[in-house]
């Protein structure tokens, strides 16, 4: 399985709680740890899937989902949000920003691969 | 004879009538001397003495007189010769004459000499009549025969003296000849003297004048019918001499003109009017051509100067040479007739003038057919005047009427009839005919008079139709009505009069009511006399009388009280009524109840007091619209609240509210719907509003609809209920859970996440206790994690701001995936799940992730107490409207006061598993709030030692409005810039379920 993922969380364990998980099943993976150095990485690198951290200082995960779905450049790139938030009301306002997913925390790490795994098989099967 | 002897004898004859005056004159002078002695007077002048002294004065008048007395006596001298020598020569030639009749007789009247003439007129001989007859005999005038024989001596012997007396004695008559002819005879009879004066016989001379008697007799009798006619006619007679005298005037002129005929005759006509020519001066031409002209009307003057109408006929008299000797003239009154004529004409035009005013159709028709029609017939029928002249009557009734209608006319029927006339273009209508006989043209006819009565037809059908919308309205009436007659009689009453009495309209017609035996109280209980009723007093004084109470007791019954207006019916100029109508009620309830409603005011008074002190102690601010939009009242805190006073609003319309609420809380749609009610239309709404001015602060609002016991609407009532510190304290709570949430579950998510990894033998094998312990952490991770969204849960429930969705949800399958959730728990300890599903459930409308979290709860609370190898059975089943879901344990059961206890949070039944049981305390207390919410109940069953059972009812459709369940409704499209409600509105489009990825 290969493909390259940005991981963006400011809580340095999580961070790389989820960059073992990921790099273990295969995928090459960018890390940042705020939410403007995650876009620019994101802008710079195109990756296949983002996985971001919603609090966090700078710009939130939810704003830089929606800086990226309104620029076309990046719009197609599937962007999974990670939060503590977890009432119905927060999930749907990150959904609405165009994240993929919207893990609530606590997850497991099984939990979130699976979960890149069916974006990525969105994303290479378009008519899917 | 010589001529000397002639004057001779001549000589002797004067002598002696000398001899003879001078006697007389000697004997009178005598006489007249001796007269005037004997008188006593001086003889004076006598005869002579005049005379003389006469002939002294004029001495030639004496030499006449003497000769003229000297010739006399020669002239009868010379007769007496000359008689004395013809006598028997003239005999002879009077007997000769042949044309003459010439009759001579004796002094006896015996005829002695009868003529040739005589003899050819009279048919006697001569011979045969002469000293046999007498003049008489042969010259008797007839008589009528019916008149007595004449006397013929005594005739003739008067004839003869006559004769005698004054010869001659000229007679003309008529007599009958020997041959039975009647003749006319002019006849001269004279006497014969010789010549000392003897009478020796009678001569009569006479001509035949048959003819001329007899022309005469003719144009005597023709006079005296002219006469006749003349004096008698009805008409005017007068005649004019060719000088215009008038000549003859009639008695009719005289009545006429008032001229007696003496004062006309001979004058010139003074009838004729000054400016006007007489009718001959007219008519010259033609009258003198003889022609009789008839007809003339030209007008006379009375004597009176009055003016008269007359009609002339005029003709010209001609005398016998044939010239023209004068005018008759006939006059005739015509006053009468012209006035008859004006009269008649203008009777005609008069009925014409009618006829065509009328609006009535009028035609006239002879043999059938019409001769003559008025403009209306002819307009009635859509025909023009001309064009129904001589078509037949029966052309403008309808076919099939036809026979009836010529039966009709053939009977001179002159009753009106209705039929149905046909216009020209075929369409029909209703009319009423009138028809009489009369002469028209002097034959037979028929005038009829048509009316169209379509209108009155049509206005009979609507005043039919009319009465009978009265009768029936009269008949729906509460109200019991009568009407009755000058003498109290019931011609009329309706249902209602008949229920209040307890009469039947039988009994009311058979006496003026109230019948005779029952009493009539005024309402102090005091006797109320028939002749004060409200009738007896509007037919009295023709007054009405309004709402008199009156109490009616029949016999031996209870008093029934009725209220009673009388209004008397009069006609217009009669002082009295001739009917009144009666209407009344019945307001015995009422006047029972009186008493009982005057305490119920009272209390109602009371209660309203004490609402009014409950209602203003109310910490909301309350507000009640009228039905009308006005504002009906408010309490002491929205007076407070919006710093307005009572006066200012109570009463006016609540439009006066809607400028201080835009100012108070901006012009925000809500504001409006709020004031105007369009959010609270039957039922009940509730929202947030926050006011910006003069402070910030935040109201909840409820608007609900204020109906009566008998669903009335009263309006609706506005409360406002200040809420910002009580959503000042939700947010910091709301944010507080946030806060929780977030910085509890970062750290969990580090320990689950690394411990996974772990167990997972990511980092290498995990071995014996290693791995035992790794799995307390996690077990314990899990539990926090529960424990946390356990509290996120009852939080969201207690401040009501959890999102329910409402979908059709199969509770069997939820049940079932509940119970494999656990399935890894109830085997590991040999617990046994039963289920039990009736008939199909039908799907329940809620929230699945919420219900699924409700049996999970509660399953899982079954296993924790359920010992190992016990039984779980689940029994599901729809009842009515709910479907009831029990889920029973075989545990410890629990006491009667845990019972009441097991719902509170982190409450837990002490048991011998409670150390072993590890829960939250909070997943009954959910499980209950949340099948509440779905507008369920949840309850508890248990038997100390025999297990436990939870019973569910859910409703298959929950209630939504006014139950938080609303939260569930579709989410306004911009929540998050409307910032109402902190969004907490959900959508179904998560593709994950976050509540239960919250528990896993």
């Amino acid at each position: 399985m290969s493909g390259r993922i940005v991981v963006a969380d400011d809580e340095a364990d999580i961070r790389r709680l989820i960059v073992f998980t990921l790099e273990r099943r295969g995928y090459s993976i960018l890390e940042a740890a705020a939410g403007d150095a995650a876009l620019d990485l994101i802008r710079r690198e195109s990756p296949d899937v983002a996985v971001l951290d919603v609090m966090m200082p700078g710009l939130s995960g939810i704003e830089v989902a929606e800086a990226l779905s309104s620029d076309p450049t990046t719009a197609a790139i599937p962007i999974v949000l990670l939060s503590a938030k977890g009432q119905v009301a927060e999930v749907q306002e990150g959904l609405r920003s165009g994240a993929r997913i919207y893990l609530i925390k606590p997850f497991t790490p099984q939990e979130l691969a699976e979960r890149v795994a069916e974006v990525l098989a969105e994303r290479g099967n378009p008519s899917n | 004879m010589s001529r000397w002897s002639k004057s001779w004898r001549l000589g002797v004859y004067l002598t002696v009538a000398s001899a003879i005056v001078a006697a007389v004159y000697a004997l009178s002078e005598a006489v007249y001397q001796a007269e005037l002695r004997a008188l006593g007077r001086q003889p004076g002048f006598g005869l002579i003495d005049s005379f003389i002294t006469s002939f002294s004065d004029h001495p030639f008048s004496f030499a006449v007189w003497l000769f003229l007395a000297l010739g006399g006596a020669a002239a009868v001298f010379l007769l007496a010769q000359r008689v004395e020598r013809g006598d028997e020569r003239l005999r002879a030639f009077l007997q000769s004459a042949t044309e003459t009749i010439v009759i001579g007789t004796d002094p006896h009247g015996v005829i002695d000499l009868f003529s040739r003439g005589a003899e050819q007129l009279l048919g006697y001989s001569a011979t045969e009549v002469s000293g046999r007859q007498t003049i008489v005999d042969v010259l008797s005038p007839i008589g009528r025969t019916e008149d007595p024989p004449p006397d013929r001596s005594k005739d003739l012997a008067e004839l003869l003296a006559t004769a005698r007396a004054a010869p001659p004695l000229r007679r003309e008559w008529t007599c009958t000849n020997a041959m039975g002819e009647e003749i006319g005879i002019a006849i001269s009879i004279s006497p014969v003297h010789d010549r000392d004066r003897t009478l020796v016989g009678f001569v009569a001379v006479g001509n035949d004048i048959t003819r001329r008697l007899r022309t005469l007799e003719a144009l005597r009798q023709t006079n005296d019918t002219l006469k006749t006619i003349f004096a008698s006619a009805p008409v005017a007679i007068v005649t004019r001499d060719r000088s215009g005298l008038v000549r003859n005037w009639n008695p009719a002129a005289e009545r006429m003109f008032g001229w007696a005929e003496h004062e006309v005759l001979g004058t010139p006509s003074p009838i004729i009017p000054e400016d006007e020519p007489s009718a001959y001066e007219l008519y010259r031409d033609r009258l003198e051509r003889g022609e009789v002209v008839t007809d003339i009307a030209v007008t006379r003057t009375r004597r009176d100067g009055s003016r008269i109408d007359v009609s002339i006929s005029a003709a010209c008299m001609h005398d016998q040479a044939g010239r023209i000797s004068g005018a008759i003239i006939v006059l005739q009154d015509v006053t009468e007739r012209n006035r008859a004529i004006a009269e008649l004409r203008e009777s005609e035009e008069r009925f014409r003038r009618l006829a065509e005013a009328s609006f009535e159709g009028m035609v006239i028709s002879a043999n059938g057919r019409i001769v003559e029609a008025n403009r209306a017939y002819a307009r009635m029928f859509g025909y023009e005047l001309d064009d129904v002249m001589g078509r037949s009557v029966l052309e403008f009734v309808v076919p099939e009427l036809a026979p009836q209608i010529a039966a009709a006319i053939e009977a001179k029927a002159t009753e009106p009839y209705e039929t149905t006339a046909r216009r020209k273009d075929g369409t029909t209508f209703d009319v009423e005919v009138l028809g009489r006989e009369l002469r028209y043209g002097g034959a037979e006819a028929r005038v009829a008079a048509v009316r169209d009565i379509s209108y009155r037809k049509a206005a009979e059908q609507a005043l039919s139709e009319s009465e009978q919308r009265y009768r029936t309205i009269m008949e729906s009436l509460a109200e019991g009505l009568l009407l009755q007659d000058a003498g109290g009689w019931v011609l009329a009453s309706n249902e209602s009069a008949s229920e209040i009495l307890r009469l039947t309209p039988e009994q009311l017609t058979r006496e003026p009511p109230p019948p005779a035996g029952w009493t009539t109280i005024r309402e102090d209980g005091s006797e109320f006399p028939r002749d004060e009723h409200p009738v007896a007093v509007a037919l009295r004084t023709g007054q009405p009388c309004s709402d008199v109470v009156m109490g009616i007791v029949p016999p031996g019954e209870p008093t029934t009280w009725i209220s009673v207006n009388a209004r008397p019916i009069c006609e217009p100029g009669e002082a009295l009524p001739r009917a009144v109508v009666t209407s009344f009620v019945d307001i015995t309830s009422r006047k029972v109840s009186e008493a009982a409603t005057a305490q119920a005011y009272a209390r109602a008074e009371r209660e309203r007091s004490v609402n009014r002190a409950i209602v203003d102690a109310a910490s909301e601010a309350l507000l009640l619209i009228g039905e009308d939009d006005t504002v009906v009242s408010c309490n002491q805190r929205f007076t407070e609240l919006f710093q307005i006073t009572e006066q200012e609003i109570v009463g006016k319309s609540a439009d006066v509210l809607s400028t201080r609420f835009e100012r108070m809380f901006g012009d925000e749609p809500a504001t409006r719907d709020l004031v105007d009610g369009s959010d609270a239309k039957g039922h009940a709404s509730k929202r947030l509003l926050a006011q910006i001015w003069p402070i910030a602060r935040e109201f909840e609002t409820y608007s609900t609809p204020v109906t009566g016991a008998e669903s009335q609407s009263f309006g609706r009532l506005l409360a406002f209920r200040d809420v910002t510190h009580e959503r000042a304290v939700d947010r910091m709570k709301t944010e507080f859970i946030s806060l929780v949430s977030h910085e509890l579950r970062t750290p969990l998510t580090s320990i689950k996440g690394y411990v996974d990894l772990m167990l997972e033998g990511e980092v290498g094998q995990v071995r014996g206790e290693q791995r035992d312990f790794l799995e307390i952490v996690r077990n314990n991770a899990n539990r926090l994690t529960a424990l946390i969204n356990d509290l996120l849960d009852v939080s969201r429930i207690e401040s009501g701001r959890i999102e329910m969705k409402r979908l059709p949800v199969d509770l069997e399958r939820q049940i079932r995936d509940a119970v494999e959730c656990i399935r890894p728990q109830t085997d590991a300890k040999g617990q046994r799940i039963v289920l039990e599903f009736g008939s199909p459930l039908p799907a329940v409308l809620g929230d699945p992730s919420r219900l699924m979290q409700v049996f999970l709860n509660l399953v899982d609370n079954a296993q924790k107490y359920t010992p190992p190898g016990g039984e779980i059975r689940i029994t599901a089943a729809r009842q009515q409207e709910l479907v009831v879901v029990t889920i029973a344990d075989t545990g410890i059961g629990l006491s009667v006061e845990e019972q009441a206890q097991v719902f509170s949070k982190f409450f837990r039944a002490r048991n011998r598993w409670t150390s072993e049981v590890r829960g939250t305390g909070l997943g009954l207390p959910i499980a209950r709030s949340l099948v509440e919410l779905h507008g369920g109940e949840i309850s508890v069953s248990s038997q100390a030692g025999q297990g436990t059972a939870f019973r569910i009812s859910l409703p298959l459709r929950p209630a939504q409005a006014g139950a938080p369940l609303d939260a569930g409704l579709p989410a306004r499209s911009t929540p998050r810039r409307r910032g109402r409600g902190r969004a907490e509105r959900s959508q179904p489009v998560a593709p994950t379920d976050p509540a239960l990825k919250e528990r896993a």
